[in-house]
């Protein structure tokens, strides 16, 4: 057995009994109510709150992908992800307020509740709902998918995939129906400070290892100019582009449910407003170093093609780092995994139990009851993600690529509505039924390519969905006057 | 915590209209300053040619993304003020 498998095993062992053991500090100060279940009864302040939003955010792509786009296209990804991320921290401070004290006052806590609440419309709650579960359910079975073969990979295949992912998804559901938010909050803190340190412990072995930061740049620049350049290998970064992904990131990230229902569980708006602070900070110091470490790639494996090029990470490392610290690196990938999954069933769950359940089935329902539905949800949706993830059929896959288009498309609606635009209930449904419908003729080549004029699909399906509510306040205005 | 729960319930299902939202509406300013960046990062972007000069092993342009990310965090601190 090598030193790299027995020090993953270890770090592995003692990372899960650790989020068990937090997940078990949980159960205490529970009050038994929805609002302390599903949102920690909105008592997340400064160091708390902000970890569990960069853990909430910072997939395992950020171990992986960030290093296998830094091999496929160069330096320019890492201002790109660095500055759209700081971006989107802005709206913590101000949507992320707005929408932290209207839940608090009425007692919100979904978004679906929050749109219900701002444009009141069954019609309306529904669609936001089908939208958010449409879109967040494959991209949670992304999840145990990728820790499944992770954890496969890890343990050179003496851990199954199938018993991998089975394995974290087990131990997430212990202490998300266990501890609730509560619990997902405080194993985020520990996942996300693992996330840091390793990231940063990755670089700078293999920094050392390919002989400095300069050297290595330099080297490669002399065999890979284009790594360098604004537009990266293959001009993949045009500027349309560019500005497509600059503001997808803005435009996305507040439409996540899990991110929106942090904005519901903040203690105070200046902990809000300390996270928007940090997290371009965290953003800008963090992103570099998967991305060189990708680009470094180059230097002692050129010949890895496509998709294999995500695996530059663990490959970089088994090449440069103690053999200890590979293993261990990857329990920090295998901890963003379980902080985005955790942060998905519980947000899930929420809005399973109170928009579907509560609403339109058992408007009785207590609070202790529908905690009670709330913990049944996250253990079904997570068999459901769980049986996606081991057969997982194309059109999931699919979906869940579009997932942060889909996702963004609610937002001119949701925060113009949330800025105090009153939309007509027509206006709003319309504005994002045409902006998916553009995603989708646009995926299925029902609109020609051209529609696009060289940006990522979301820009024509915002633009669409911009007009819709342009006219719809037109219309609303001239029929005032 | 119950009555403030039945309250909610109760709450969402009347219209809003006519809720004096303007009096307490988030603010503009970081959307302003996320179009104001964006633009200054494409300017940058079609700047950056390979053959700029390096600088502490990195090509000048991503040292002067840096510097945006940096100026960034100082304007979200500058929002974020009491």
């Amino acid at each position: 057995m090598s030193i790299t498998l027995i020090s993953a095993l270890i770090a592995l062992v003692v990372y899960l009994l650790a989020l068990l053991w937090l997940g078990a500090q949980s159960l205490g100060g529970q009050t038994g109510s929805a609002d302390s279940y599903f949102l920690a009864d909105r008592r997340l302040r400064a160091g708390v709150l902000f970890f569990t939003l960069i853990a909430t955010n910072f997939s395992a792509f950020f171990f992986l992908g960030f290093a296998g786009a830094g091999y496929r296209i160069g330096i320019a990804y890492y201002p790109m992800m660095a500055l759209g991320t700081g971006l989107a921290a802005l709206s913590f401070g101000s949507l992320g307020c707005r929408v932290r004290s209207l839940s608090a006052k009425h007692g919100l806590i979904t978004p679906s509740e929050l749109i219900g609440h701002l444009l009141p419309a069954e019609g309306l709650r529904l669609l936001v709902l089908s939208v958010m579960v449409l879109f967040t359910l494959p991209y949670l079975a992304l999840q145990p998918l990728g820790a499944g073969y992770l954890l496969e990979s890890l343990t050179g295949g003496a851990v199954p995939f199938g018993v991998g992912a089975a394995l974290l998804t087990v131990v997430i559901v212990i202490y998300v129906v266990g501890g609730g938010m509560r619990a997902v909050a405080r194993t985020d803190v520990l996942q996300g400070v693992l996330m840091f340190l390793l990231m940063l412990m990755a670089f700078v072995a293999v920094a050392k290892g390919v002989g400095g930061i300069e050297k290595a740049n330099l080297t490669l620049l002399q065999q890979l100019p284009d790594l360098f350049s604004g537009a990266g290998l293959g001009g993949f970064f045009t500027p349309r582009v560019m500005a497509s992904y600059l503001l997808l990131w803005p435009l996305c990230l507040p439409m996540f449910p899990q991110m929106l229902m942090r904005f519901f569980a903040a203690g105070d708006d200046r902990s809000l407003k300390q996270s928007m602070v940090l997290y371009p900070v965290v953003a800008g110091v963090l992103f570099i170093c998967p991305v060189l470490i990708g680009m470094w790639g180059h230097l002692a494996f050129p010949d890895l093609v496509g998709r294999a090029s995500d695996q530059v990470m663990p490959l970089m490392l088994g090449r440069y780092s103690p053999e200890w610290l590979t293993g261990i690196v990857m329990v920090g990938a295998l901890a963003a995994f379980m902080s985005t999954l955790d942060s998905q069933l519980l947000a899930l769950s929420s809005m399973l139990t109170r928009d579907l359940y509560k609403r339109y089935w058992r408007p009785q329902a207590s609070l202790a009851e529908q905690v009670r539905v709330g913990r049944l949800a996250v253990i079904a949706l997570a068999v459901a993600g769980l049986v996606i993830a081991l057969r997982p059929p194309e059109a999931i896959l699919s979906l869940a690529t579009h997932a942060f288009s889909g996702l963004a498309v609610l937002f001119p609606m949701l925060v113009g509505a949330v800025y105090g635009l009153r939309w007509t209930v027509a206006g709003a449904m319309v504005s994002v039924l045409g902006g998916e419908a553009v995603l989708l003729g646009l995926a299925l080549g029902g609109i020609p390519e051209s529609f696009q004029m060289g940006y990522l699909p979301l820009i024509p399906a915002l633009v669409v969905a911009c007009i819709v509510l342009g006219v719809d306040q037109l219309v609303a205005q001239w029929r005032r006057a | 915590m119950a009555e403030l729960w039945i309250g909610a319930a109760i709450d969402q299902n009347r219209s809003s209209v006519g809720v004096d939202l303007m009096s307490v509406l988030p603010n503009r300013l970081p959307w302003f300053v996320v179009l104001a960046w964006v633009v200054s990062a494409l300017v940058v972007h079609g700047r950056a040619e390979s053959g700029l000069p390096f600088v502490a092993g990195l090509p000048a342009w991503v040292l002067i993304f840096i510097g945006l990310q940096g100026a960034l965090a100082f304007t979200a601190a500058w929002i974020a003020r009491p």
